[in-house]
């Protein structure tokens, strides 16, 4: 966890935070994946200003789990039942997760929680 | 003696990793009235250990032991002491829904026991597991289930899996089908294939129950010398088939769009899967100019395809370009878009 810790403050999360906050302001918002990442993120960080309706996470959820971290969750077949304005994807490589993603969900926006610069996006789609 | 309803068919290789999973959601079904056939095909593993122990512990097992002879073996092998009314076949890597056999049964009585059901499936990847649609239908009415017989249609592109449902015994009986055995990989196509027109009707079920694995590293689908011959095989055999059963005009076009299509999907997921593997290349260029060979007076206008970028790889192929096919794939295509959406203009 220390090393998402330093992650975090590295690409200043909390600048990024509170600038989704202000542009996703009145807009529902899911979250798709419930790992350690965002374990780290709800520890550390106020997550209060985004309306935050439900946690996606295909290892986390079943019928008999309720919420995750204090938000609903949510199996990944009812995110079109739920209807979010955005889905913003926790995981620190999500490109190839969130380029899948839009095939299953085309009408959504679907973004990283975290960015995590041009540097390490280039550096990921190298290794893809 | 009552038959059971279904009967399971699983064909095993060393698959240790993945094959309790696999048991577990079998004999965990909510319909218990069902025959599990385990055929063990030489495997040098725990494998053994395991089908054993779940022998002990449950009677609707039964073990059938054969020296390592590929999956089409066992799968006959199976076939041959099957007594269900159905039958189900489920790879050792994959799982199943619990539900998977009560709903289908549930779904055959009330459609006068067809021939074959078809249903979704989920495709289970290292970063999440995706509904894959398996066959088109313009479902207006958003029923359950639909029987059809309009195979010219849904053939196109319907998933080629034997497992992606059940098939009645009685057919595969009546035709003698069983899989081929001088093919390694694919002879699961060319039973499907086979299988779905003997049919002639169809019930489609709309709803995914098998979990088709492709994120462990040693599934069927993988440990195979000459996979793309073989595969090549498995196209020339379906169109002799379709010339023996004198319907080759009828099906000439859902033929070819089908063939485009899988050749295709493997083509992306060998890339896709094993990530840039120099030493594939030659094997995919060969395979390139062998589907070259088999498609080269195919009529383009008179296919079916998914949209314009899978047209231009069909001409790609009948061009025999092997580079103009590979940069429309998928993997050269994501690594573009990931360029352009995170790096050059990230959020």
């Amino acid at each position: 966890m220390q090393n998402f810790i330093n992650f975090l403050k590295k690409v200043n999360f909390e600048k990024q935070l509170k600038k989704m906050g202000g542009k996703y302001k009145d807009k529902k918002v899911l979250i798709y994946g419930a790992g350690l990442l965002f374990e780290t993120i709800n520890n550390n960080y106020d997550l209060s200003n985004l309306n935050i309706i439900g946690i996606a996470d295909k290892n986390k959820t079943s019928d008999d789990i309720q919420t995750l971290y204090g938000y609903p969750a949510v199996k990944p077949d009812d995110i079109k039942k739920i209807n979010p304005d955005i889905i913003l994807v926790c995981v620190l490589n999500s490109i190839y997760l969130i380029e899948a993603l839009k095939r299953d969900y085309d009408k959504i926006k679907i973004i990283p929680l975290v960015d995590k610069g041009r540097k390490e996006f280039f550096k990921e789609i190298l290794k893809l | 003696m009552i038959k059971p309803k279904v009967s399971v068919i699983i064909p095993i290789y060393n698959a240790e990793n993945t094959l309790e999973k696999c048991l577990d959601s079998i004999i965990n079904q909510t319909l218990s009235d069902i025959e599990i056939i385990l055929v063990d095909d030489g495997s040098t593993d725990k494998s053994l250990e395991i089908i054993q122990k779940y022998e002990q512990q449950d009677s609707r097992i039964k073990l059938i032991h054969q020296k390592n002879n590929g999956a089409s073996a066992a799968r006959n092998a199976g076939l041959k002491i099957a007594e269900g009314e159905y039958i189900s076949f489920v790879d050792s890597d994959d799982w199943i829904d619990k539900k998977m056999y009560e709903e289908l049964i549930e779904q055959a009585n009330a459609y006068n026991s067809p021939n074959a059901i078809r249903t979704h499936h989920y495709s289970v990847t290292k970063t999440g597991t995706f509904t894959t649609i398996a066959f088109s239908y313009l479902n207006k009415e958003n029923k359950k289930a639909v029987l059809t017989d309009n195979l010219k249609e849904i053939m196109k592109t319907s998933f080629h899996s034997s497992c992606y449902g059940l098939w009645k015994k009685s057919l595969l009986d009546k035709y003698n089908l069983f899989f081929a055995k001088d093919i390694h990989n694919g002879s699961d196509i060319l039973f499907t294939w086979q299988a779905l027109i003997y049919s002639k009707e169809i019930l489609l079920v709309f709803k995914p129950y098998y979990y088709y694995n492709l994120a462990t590293p040693f599934s069927l689908t993988r440990a195979i010398n000459n996979k793309f011959l073989d595969l090549i095989k498995v196209f020339k055999c379906q169109k002799d088939f379709i010339i023996e059963q004198n319907i080759y005009k009828e099906f000439e076009h859902t033929y070819q769009t089908r063939t485009c299509s899988y050749f295709n999907m493997v083509f992306k997921r060998s890339l896709v899967l094993r990530g840039l593997r120099l030493h594939r290349y030659p094997e995919l260029k060969e395979f390139l100019e062998k589907m070259h060979e088999i498609s080269k007076d195919w009529n383009a206008d008179k296919m079916d395809f998914e949209n314009l970028l899978e047209k231009q790889k069909f001409l790609a192929i009948q061009e025999n370009n092997f580079i103009k096919y590979l940069i429309k794939t998928w993997a050269l295509d994501i690594k573009i878009k990931a360029l352009w959406l995170y790096v050059l203009f990230p959020q």
